[in-house]
């Protein structure tokens, strides 16, 4: 018997776990990216921290998603291209790329915001920015909202 | 009148509540007895985790007062909250689920690890939906990548590999099938010790398991290798009994084998091959007998284009050789071990020989009874049998270590 698995209804139990971690990660890090810009002027060490780190976060990300735009058949190679794949695939299986194209801008903003306020400038898009995190980090979870209900079924007290 | 300043949010007092939440997890993991030889090393694993997370709620209380904007605070708060609660939800898991796994087991899992001087790894046993093996060190850093760094980073420094082997209750009661542990086992060691695969290919940073997703070339040469790796490792320790179980399991559908693994024909091959250079040539010819109604799917890559392939193999002989761990066949032990156990006796030689027999002799024994009730005792006291061979020979292999013999 020969079974496509071009679409499957679930994922192996293993694969919940991971793609719940991923998707948690990628979660993390863009609260952060928004944490930092709406502490900016905060001098504090903490703050600092979460200034680079979003500013590694943000890099990464459109260096991913520059390569996921540029390839005809996007593959995924790191955690954060497994999560952006996970967002653009449609029902029917293709890749949305005009929603990878404008994660790709949206990110490449931040990153510029992010970069000016480590300047100590007043940058500008700031509430460009926000809105797109957070919108981005609602678009994930909702993505991955069958997953968390496994994930937690699966760990939660029998 | 002096009045307690109320809290602001109470998004504040829900993020206090993980104080007690996470100090009483860590007094729990403190006083549960763990089986197994990872015990010490989780305990401590948790406990500095533990400490890390309150220092860092203490700075996201801080945090959550100097942001203004309410949304920012409540996906911050959301985030901590999601993080936490699997954490809490992993560590409850653990100490659940690791009292389902028989002393006998982790006995078999310790003898593999002596033998190959590899003792000190770190790894929990519990009981779980399929045979995997899974990295907590990973999976944590990601929950708390960003949010609490702090802890993320504690886990690069100390406690990168920690990991843990699910193994289904039915395995858990069949001790016949254990060999098929060693597949997993093969994995662990390559993670935490050997590094054999990494050193050609990158290690991807998700699992390998995705059948929705186009994995790029290098992450599926990674996981290839891999997998043809354990099947090597597995059949390098425990010769024909391992590829043995795995067909059997091709049928019974007991352990889930991921399409994104190497074809069955491949994987078949390169372990039919590899008994004949153990010198097992007939035993290879039986796996490849009764291999042959085996319908294969055709993989993503193919095992040719894996050019490190050779190598990685090379190593993983040589680690089994070095450790003199390589399966040999002597013929009077198996038959010792055959007359034993078909007496129900226990068998205390090595756990290598018990198991090579130990199927063959059950289904004898399976086929002399007549009905189903005493089929079902056979089984019962068969598997206690085996069980307690093993107990056995760990015991008196750690008599002979503590004298001297």
């Amino acid at each position: 018997m020969v079974v496509s698995y071009k679409k499957p209804e679930g994922v192996p139990f293993i694969e919940t776990l991971d793609d719940y971690h991923n998707q948690m990660a990628v979660r993390n890090l863009t609260t952060c990216a928004l944490i930092a810009i709406e502490l900016r002027g905060n001098d504090s060490e903490r703050v600092k921290r979460w200034l680079k780190g979003s500013l590694d976060f943000c890099e990464k990300s459109v260096v991913t998603l520059e390569r996921l735009v540029k390839d005809e058949k996007p593959t995924v190679d790191n955690f954060l291209s497994k999560v952006f794949i996970d967002l653009a695939i449609t029902d029917n299986e293709k890749i949305d790329m005009n929603r990878l194209l404008s994660y790709k801008e949206n990110f490449t903003r931040t990153f510029d915001v992010l970069q000016q306020i480590q300047r100590k400038k007043e940058p500008e898009d700031i509430e460009k920015s926000k809105s797109f995190l957070k919108r981005f980090i609602e678009e994930v979870k909702v993505t991955y909202m069958k997953t968390e209900t496994l994930y937690f079924g699966y760990l939660s007290p029998r | 009148m002096a009045t307690s300043v109320p809290d602001e949010f109470p998004i504040i007092s829900r993020i206090r509540s993980y104080f007690s939440l996470l100090r009483a997890t860590k007094q729990e993991v403190e006083q549960t007895k763990i089986p197994g030889s990872g015990e010490e090393e989780f305990k401590e694993f948790v406990s500095k985790l533990i400490n890390d997370l309150l220092i860092e709620l203490q700075e996201h209380i801080v945090t959550i007062g100097e942001i203004e904007d309410l949304d920012a605070k409540s996906t911050f708060s959301e985030n901590i909250h999601r993080s936490l609660e699997a954490f809490l939800n992993w560590v409850d898991l653990i100490l659940r689920h690791c009292h389902a796994v028989s002393i006998e087991m982790h006995e078999f899992m310790s003898s593999i690890l002596r033998d190959l001087d590899v003792s000190d790894m770190n790894y929990l046993l519990l009981s779980g939906p399929e045979l995997s093996e899974a990295s907590l060190s990973e999976g944590f850093s990601k929950l708390f990548i960003a949010l609490f760094q702090r802890a993320c980073d504690r886990i690069a420094r100390e406690f990168p590999s920690f990991c843990v082997l699910f193994i289904p209750q039915s395995l858990l009661k069949n001790p016949v099938n254990w060999p098929l542990c060693s597949h997993e086992i093969g994995h662990m060691i390559e993670n935490q010790k050997l590094k054999i695969i990494e050193s050609f290919y990158p290690r991807p940073e998700f699992s390998p398991v995705s059948t929705r997703i186009i994995y790029n070339t290098q992450a599926l040469k990674y996981w290839y290798s891999k997998e043809f790796q354990a099947d090597y490792f597995a059949t390098g320790y425990f010769g024909h009994i391992f590829p043995s179980q795995l067909i059997d399991n091709y049928f019974t559908r007991e352990v889930f084998i991921l399409p994104t693994h190497p074809s069955w024909e491949e994987r078949i091959r390169l372990m039919v091959e590899e008994l004949k250079t153990m010198g097992l040539e007939q035993p290879a010819e039986t796996i490849l007998e009764k291999s042959r109604s085996i319908s294969s799917i055709k993989p993503m890559i193919s095992k040719d284009s894996l050019e490190h392939l050779e190598e990685v193999l090379r190593k993983t002989r040589r680690v089994l050789e070095d450790k003199r761990s390589i399966y040999k066949i002597y013929e009077d032990r198996l038959e010792n071990a055959r007359k034993a156990l078909t007496e129900f006796i226990p068998y205390t030689e090595d756990v290598k020989t018990l198991l090579t027999v130990a199927g063959e002799v059950k289904k004898n024994l399976l086929d002399e009874a007549d009905s189903l009730e005493k089929k079902e005792k056979i089984e019962d006291d068969f598997n206690r049998n085996i069980k307690d061979s093993i107990r056995l020979i760990s015991l008196k292999r750690t008599f002979a270590s503590q004298h001297g013999k």
